[in-house]
């Protein structure tokens, strides 16, 4: 069975590294950096995150992307080629649906791969983007829903949606 | 003389020893500018790009158990850029056109990270 590439992306503080941590079967390949300036975290990612999972027996490749603006350029590298998008948006940042909409934009010009939308971080705030999310990325993606990015389960369910459906 | 300033005449003074780096940027581990002699090019997005070649080559190094990464570099048709450490928090950058002096330019290079590493420890460079 041939491996299938997934991409993981969506604004800083979404919680992408932690998403494939939590599926990698072995220790993923991070390239985090320290944050010069710590505002509301102390790392951040300026390259790419790559891990291995084996998702309903299909071997995965995941790759996550930087969530910076500046990075934009890796996002576009990364989703070259990829079977489907997980899109991540923390719930708790004000502009996370402009930040992603930003994001999305030059990503969704170049790809025809399926999105599945995990909305991230609802146990620190809610705020009412489902139906935002619905309107922008309703006719692409296969599923939106509230997940917790360090729940194998919840991670896990997203990237079998994109892989049984797309 | 600021600290940037400092900065900024080490990197002029690279540039005149070795006439063929044509531009010099100073940038964060996290892919900030920090400063830059930069005229013609997109100094920011250089500095984002330093910071995920940097990223990768110390990851890349890290899976081969090589160690601490001291230098990268990126050889093209036209020009050549030359990545090197300067200390935990910043990277400085070299480009130079197609008739470089590689030699030089890693003595240049290595006899300046030292003291920007130490320049840039000074935390009014973490704002600019």
């Amino acid at each position: 069975m041939s491996k299938l590439k997934i991409v993981v992306t969506g604004p800083v503080c979404a919680g992408k590294t932690t998403f494939i941590h939590s599926l990698a079967e072995s220790p993923p390949a991070t390239t985090e950096q320290r944050v010069r300036n710590p505002s509301d975290k102390s790392k951040t990612t300026v390259a790419l995150d790559f891990g291995r999972a084996t998702i309903g027996g299909h071997p995965v490749n995941l790759f996550g992307t930087p969530g910076q603006a500046r990075f934009h350029y890796m996002r576009e590298i990364l989703v070259d080629g990829t079977d489907g998008l997980v899109l991540l948006v923390p719930s708790d940042q004000k502009n996370a649906i402009e930040k992603t909409q930003e994001l999305m934009m030059p990503l969704t010009a170049r790809m025809d791969s399926p999105i599945v939308v995990g909305i991230t971080r609802t146990d620190l705030a809610q705020r009412p983007i489902h139906e935002k999310i619905q309107q922008s990325y309703g006719s692409r993606a296969l599923e939106i829903k509230q997940i917790d990015a360090r729940e194998e389960d919840h991670c896990r369910y997203l990237v079998t949606t994109l892989i049984n459906q797309g | 003389m600021s600290t940037v300033e400092q900065i900024d005449s080490i990197l002029q003074n690279i540039e005149n020893e070795v006439p063929s780096v044509e531009g010099a940027v100073i940038a964060s581990r996290d892919g900030f500018v920090i400063t830059h002699t930069l005229t013609g090019e997109d100094a920011e997005e250089i500095a984002a790009m330093v910071a995920t070649t940097t990223g990768v080559s110390e990851r890349m190094a890290a899976t081969l158990s090589a160690g601490e990464v001291e230098e990268t570099s990126i050889s093209a048709a036209e020009r050549s850029v030359f990545l090197y450490r300067a200390g935990e928090e910043g990277v400085l950058a070299l480009i130079a056109g197609e008739d470089a002096n590689v030699g030089m330019i890693n003595l240049q290079a290595r006899r300046s990270t030292d003291k920007i590493e130490s320049l840039l420890a000074d935390p009014s460079t973490a704002a600019a």
